[in-house]
């Protein structure tokens, strides 16, 4: 009678291959942030002459009277940011606010909450 | 007549399982966000930092550590704090956690977001 070799190798071969799934599933979901400077959420007079930066409860952010667009580049870069936003602003409007002072090359980056805008 | 070593292939097989269990539970286990969070989308955000305590706040102001609410006054000290906001959220409802963060001497939050 001929016997047939056990075949071990594929269920080992699939396992590997799960692990490498897995190794570079675990590796590739990594969370992405905006860092905010927590020892200035609420003082606003900590940093010489920031940049104040409003958003209001439509999210729109303003630069005193000015809607925040890529022509203040200038006065925000490397410059310390606080976004201040009303009560009722949306989050996502915060992090849009917060996401374009970064990308403008704000120094730091902290929070406040305003009066209603 | 010289026996055969057994095949060791089985053994293989028991790691590689092992393996892949270690793997599927760390993945699993890992960032365990309340499901109704969905977070503000950012265009400029990096790469978090290793979380060090995760905080999760729903679009109704709860705050969340795990699957479990907790309130704003236990939070411990730690230097990193990630907070996952849902987008909704207003923003009176996260203030309070970011003064009580700062008022205890946190150093770095982190706002995690979806990329754009």
């Amino acid at each position: 009678m001929r016997r047939y070799r056990r075949n071990v190798t594929q269920p080992s071969d699939i396992a590997f291959l799960l692990i490498l799934f897995f190794l570079v599933l675990t590796g590739a979901v990594v969370d992405r942030a905006l860092t905010i400077a927590s020892s200035e959420v609420t003082t606003a007079h900590v940093q010489e002459s920031p940049v104040i930066i409003t958003v209001d409860t439509a999210g729109v952010a303003r630069l005193g009277q000015s809607h925040l667009d890529p022509s203040l580049r200038t006065q925000i870069q490397g410059k310390a940011v606080i976004v201040e936003a009303s009560a009722d602003t949306r989050w996502d409007s915060v992090v849009a606010a917060l996401s374009t002072v970064t990308d403008y090359g704000a120094d730091s980056v902290s929070l406040s909450m305003g009066k209603q805008l | 007549m010289r026996r055969r070593k057994p095949h060791v292939a089985s053994a293989m097989t028991d790691i590689a399982f092992l393996l892949l269990l270690f793997f599927l539970i760390f993945s699993i286990t890992t960032h365990r966000v309340p499901s109704d969070v969905t977070l503000a989308a950012s265009e400029t955000a990096e790469i978090a930092d290793d979380h060090q305590l995760i905080l999760a706040v729903d679009a109704d102001g709860n705050v969340y550590t795990g699957d479990q609410i907790i309130a704003i006054a236990d939070i411990a000290y730690v230097p990193v704090v990630s907070v996952y906001a849902d987008e909704a959220v207003p923003f009176s409802a996260l203030y309070p956690l970011l003064q009580h963060l700062q008022e205890n001497g946190v150093p770095t939050v982190q706002c995690v977001v979806r990329p754009k």
